[in-house]
């Protein structure tokens, strides 16, 4: 892949300044708007790769940002917001982001999720051809309905089955509870807050037997889970 | 339908002590007595009738009647209207005029009386309606006697709505015959400023002695309700002076601790940028770090600070969902990732999978902040454990540390105001004592409690316990 475009929609100087040196210095190629609409301009004339979103645009509602892209495009967003409820998340996910970071952040962290997204875009070509997903000591093999650890076999309840197909093909991104709702129990009542949870500890003990430490699947309480990239 | 059977009635009354009098009249000729004294036997019919008949119509009819049976079957010619006897035309004028006279003034009485004996009753509702109010207390204990009342004395569908500025958590409530379609009218309900709310009627008609009635509910239930508005008021102004002194005492605690490291960020700033090339690279470098740890110190404090403006009414409101305990312990482990020292923390989950209903970001943060203290405040080489574990109808959360353990002069305290950790002078991390303040407030708001105590092997040992429901997996 060539060199990754990023384009930065944010408004406040200070953090424009930082993110611009930050993100040049690691070899990305900038883009930088400061409103909704030149966001959205530099969207359809720039061709970018990966977009970086802040909700709190002087001229336009984040959220509504995301839903124009996400009616052409489905590149990457990552949205990074001082908004902190979980409602704030959820609507922004819902509406299509990728995943979500709330100010403050750290540089670091940053570019990780940024590197998850350019994952994410590599994959988006070679899916089709490779429906066999390795993420560490896990290996599932999405045609033929298996999930290994080490080689050894996991068994999974059809739910749980669905559930975890759902993260990994989405592996990077984070899912809300409503899409998983939407996605795995259909519109039926039985896929009530409750039973996600249960169906996913259970999974996540199936996963990670004996440690508390996540390595496949992150939590983002009140929000949704996310599943391990690499 | 109801006057028409009554007057039926009355005419048969008319009618039957017509008959009774003529026909006694009629026996008592036969043997002889004379007609003056048979006209007594007609006044008393009409006298009778005055009392068992109402208003004058039947009176007059009875006279009239009376005058025009005696005519027909005692004066000369017998049979006939006609009257031949000039004395007899003076005797039936003088029974019309007797007549008239004792049935008017009999029927006077009797209105007198009934009049007095409604007013009577009147009385003894409206005593009842002002005892009902009296020792209620509650908006909707008083609007439902209120209801009651209008109900049963009325007979109207009725419905009260209160304002709601003032009675904040009132629904409208409305007795079950209530009909929208078929709203008789709308009433203010007036307190002693200004209008409470309002009560719609519904149904066919009031009558002006019910409506009488009806307004005296109306004014005592206002008079109960602006006395409870100003209960409900003063205890609303008490809530806020507590929480506001809760919230300022907070700030004030902290306040104080944010000035510090801001200082510390500006002071680091300005050398870094006055004096770039004047300060070696090394030092550069250390400045900047100063920056980055005294900002997440920052970020910390002022979430905190964020928690804290969401007690309302004295307590934290929180927005609780069935949250799997597992997903708790690990979000509380991945924010600890960042800290130094989490290699000591050890972490041990249920053998279960247990759901427990909590505001998830709130309780996560509870936990955040023990595990934070049991890592910062316990010494250097500690270990710290976290667990999680069903007793009963409970979720227990423990966080353990093997370190100085609580001084005994604060163990009683930690939770109520802001105590900071005097114990161990070797702590370098700095405390704003709030952590405790708000895990408290949290966990009651969750209606849990939270305890500390020092282990018999040393250490303190936080102690979460949230109620647990059985049928909360399998519901």
């Amino acid at each position: 892949m060539n060199e990754i475009h990023i384009l930065l929609v944010e408004d406040d100087l200070k953090i424009i300044n930082f993110l611009s040196l930050a993100l040049k210095t690691s070899g990305y190629k900038l883009s930088v708007a400061s409103s909704g609409k030149s966001g959205i301009m530099c969207f359809c004339t720039e061709n970018p790769n990966i977009i970086l979103l802040d909700l709190g645009m002087p001229d336009m509602d984040g959220i509504d940002i995301i839903k124009e892209i996400r009616k052409v495009s489905q590149i990457p967003i990552l949205i990074i917001s001082a908004r902190e409820q979980e409602a704030d998340k959820i609507e922004a996910l819902d509406a299509g982001a990728n995943d979500y970071m709330t100010k403050p952040f750290s540089t670091g962290e940053l570019l990780a999720r940024i590197r998850v997204m350019e994952r994410f875009i590599e994959r988006d070509t070679s899916f089709q051809s490779n429906p066999v997903v390795i993420v560490g000591d896990l290996k599932v093999d999405i045609e033929r309905h298996r999930v290994f650890i080490e080689e050894e076999e996991i068994h999974f309840t059809q739910m749980e089955y669905k559930l975890l197909i759902l993260l990994v093909k989405n592996r990077g991104k984070v899912i809300t509870h409503s899409q998983i709702k939407k996605e795995v129990w259909g519109y039926s009542e039985t896929g009530d807050a409750k039973s996600i949870r249960v169906c996913m500890a259970s999974i996540r003990r199936k996963l990670e037997k004996d440690s508390i430490n996540s390595r496949y699947i992150y939590t983002e309480i009140g929000v949704g889970y996310r599943f391990a990239d690499s | 339908m109801k006057r028409i059977r009554n007057q039926l009635t009355n005419i048969m009354v008319v009618i039957f002590i017509c008959t009774l009098s003529t026909i006694i009249s009629i026996f008592l000729s036969t043997n002889g007595i004379g007609k003056e004294n048979l006209l007594m036997i007609f006044l008393l019919g009409v006298l009778i009738s005055t009392v068992i008949t109402s208003g004058y119509l039947y009176v007059f009819m009875t006279s009239v009647a009376s005058v025009f049976l005696f005519n027909y079957f005692f004066t000369e010619p017998l049979y006939t209207f006609e009257i031949s006897d000039r004395q007899d035309i003076l005797l039936m004028s003088f029974f019309l005029i007797v007549a008239f006279v004792c049935g008017t003034m009999s029927s006077k009485s009797r209105i007198q009386s009934r009049k007095a004996k409604q007013n009577e009753k009147i009385a003894q509702v409206m005593n009842e309606i002002t005892e009902s109010f009296l020792n209620l207390s509650g908006t909707e204990t008083i609007v439902k006697n209120g209801i009651k009342y209008v109900q049963k004395l009325v007979n109207c569908g009725c419905r009260v709505e209160l304002d709601s500025s003032q009675f904040e958590n009132f629904r409208p409530i409305e007795s079950e015959d209530f009909d929208e379609k078929k709203i008789l009218n709308i009433y203010p309900i007036k307190g002693i400023s200004n209008e409470i709310g309002t009560i719609l009627l519904s149904g066919e008609r009031v009558d002006s002695e019910n409506y009488i009635l009806f307004k005296t509910v109306m004014y005592q239930m206002a008079l109960v309700l602006d006395r409870e508005y100003m209960y409900i008021e003063r205890e609303r102004i008490k809530l806020a002076m507590e929480s506001e002194h809760l919230k300022s005492a907070l700030l004030r605690s902290i306040s104080h601790d944010i000035r510090t490291p801001l200082t510390g960020i500006i002071g680091a700033g300005t050398i870094i940028r006055d004096n770039y090339d004047k300060i070696s690279e090394e030092e550069v470098q250390k400045l900047a770090g100063d920056i980055c740890e005294e900002a997440s110190w920052l970020v910390t404090t002022v979430q905190n600070i964020l928690d804290m403006t969401r007690i309302t009414d004295g307590k934290l409101t929180v927005n609780t969902e069935y949250e799997a305990v597992d997903d708790l312990l690990m979000q509380a482990v991945s924010r600890i990732n960042n800290c130094v020292g989490k290699e000591r923390l050890h972490i041990k989950r249920p053998d279960e999978i247990i759901l427990v209903k909590v505001d998830g970001k709130l309780f996560v943060q509870v936990l955040v902040n023990l595990i934070d203290n049991a890592i910062k405040h316990s010494g250097t080489d500690t270990m710290v454990w976290l667990l999680a574990k069903r007793e009963n109808d409970n979720v227990i959360f423990e966080i353990a540390d093997d370190g100085l353990g609580i001084d005994n002069n604060i163990i009683d305290t930690l939770f109520g105001s802001f105590v900071t950790m005097p114990a161990h002078k070797a702590d370098k991390g700095r405390g704003t004592g709030l952590g405790l303040a708000i895990c408290h407030a949290i966990i009651e708001a969750h209606l849990g409690t939270i305890t500390a105590e020092n282990r018999k092997d040393g250490g303190a040992l936080f102690r979460i316990s949230l109620p647990y429901k059985e049928d909360n997996i399998n519901e």
